[in-house]
């Protein structure tokens, strides 16, 4: 009975540290997105400052976030996103409107994956 | 380079943990299922150290899960014969009344020289003298052999044995082992006392094993 309660302590401190980084990339997700969405709408207005100072915000909270989600996320997932993100705000220009709608909408999707990756879903069982 | 290292050291001490969580039947009497959580615990510990991109969190938390499993099913099949059964099987009598069970042979699928060869294992080299041999869950074989072949006991020839104490090693390399002396119930001048009366200092002795009886046996280490 000692081994059980022993092993049930550890894995419920490792289940807790999963709820935690479920929670983690969901706040992540859901500040960055916010981030990057408004950069969207001010760059349709044509506000290509107000655009590029959001992505570069959302670009300074994925970096600080990145560090912790290393401990429950795969690396190289991490790393794209990342380069990705960081793509969107040198684009805040009159010149590559499309091209940073595409790239903006494109780290939304992935930062769309990296939050179900951790939801309890059955796709994600199989 | 360092983060494997790291990571090396980390898991070392996780698949350590979770065999020690296990218990000691997981090393010595390996059971099917026994064998593939050794087998799933191995192969997890082995992911995140070959691939750095992968958090150590994914083979922790999946060794850690496991070893839960492995407890509760260990318990499960304490209660419960069917579960017992399922998971680990049913020991096979091989050779019953000096007969081999031919269909019971075929059933684990065993040729009868795999049936002499591990008969051979157990000391046994003649068939003949075999009255009963089971092969049990763990794939060893016990052997009854018949009564005229088994070797005579005190009991048989009516002879009074004192009774067997068991002898515990008290000094180990020259260090005393207080846990030993406790077991015994005995007082470590005792033992310095022992080995003053042979002239001998305690940290001279390599092993010194010593009975509830008082017996005592000495090894000195060697100026190697």
């Amino acid at each position: 009975m000692k081994r059980l309660i022993a092993s049930a302590v550890i894995l419920s401190l490792v289940l807790a540290l999963c709820f935690f980084g479920v929670r983690y990339a969901t706040n992540a997700y859901e500040i960055i997105t916010d981030e990057l969405s408004l950069g969207e709408e001010y760059m349709k207005k044509g506000e290509f400052g107000k655009a590029k100072k959001h992505c570069e915000k959302a670009e300074k909270l994925y970096t600080e976030r990145e560090q912790f989600m290393a401990a429950f996320v795969n690396h190289g997932i991490l790393d794209e996103i990342g380069q990705t993100i960081a793509g969107v705000a040198p684009l805040a220009d009159k010149d590559t409107v499309p091209e940073f709608l595409s790239l903006c909408s494109e780290a939304k999707i992935a930062l769309t994956h990296l939050r179900n990756d951790h939801i309890f879903l059955i796709g994600n069982l199989f | 380079m360092f983060i494997t290292v790291y990571r090396t050291i980390i898991l070392y001490i996780v698949v350590i943990i979770s065999i020690r969580l296990m218990g000691k039947r997981q090393i010595g009497d390996m059971q099917p299922s026994d064998l593939v959580i050794t087998l799933l615990i191995s192969e997890i510990a082995a992911m995140p150290l070959q691939d750095t991109d992968q958090p150590i969190l994914f083979g922790v938390s999946a060794i850690f899960t496991i070893v839960l499993i492995e407890i509760l099913v260990s318990i499960i099949t304490l209660k419960s014969f069917i579960v017992r059964k399922m998971l680990s099987g049913k020991s096979a009598i091989l050779i019953k009344d000096g007969k081999i069970d031919q269909k019971e042979l075929k059933k684990v699928r065993m040729t009868v020289l795999d049936l002499v060869e591990l008969l051979r294992g157990q000391q046994v080299f003649d068939i003949n003298t075999v009255s009963f041999a089971v092969l049990e869950t763990g794939g060893s074989l016990s052997v009854l052999l018949k009564s005229k072949e088994q070797p005579a006991t005190a009991g048989d020839i009516k002879v009074q044995k004192p009774p067997a104490e068991l002898p515990l090693p008290v000094i180990s390399d020259g260090k005393i082992l207080s846990e030993a002396l406790t077991t015994l119930g005995i007082d470590e001048s005792v033992v310095v006392v022992t080995l003053a009366k042979k002239g001998i200092r305690p940290k001279d002795v390599f092993l010194m094993t010593l009975d509830g009886a008082g017996k005592s046996e000495i090894v000195k280490k060697e100026n190697i």
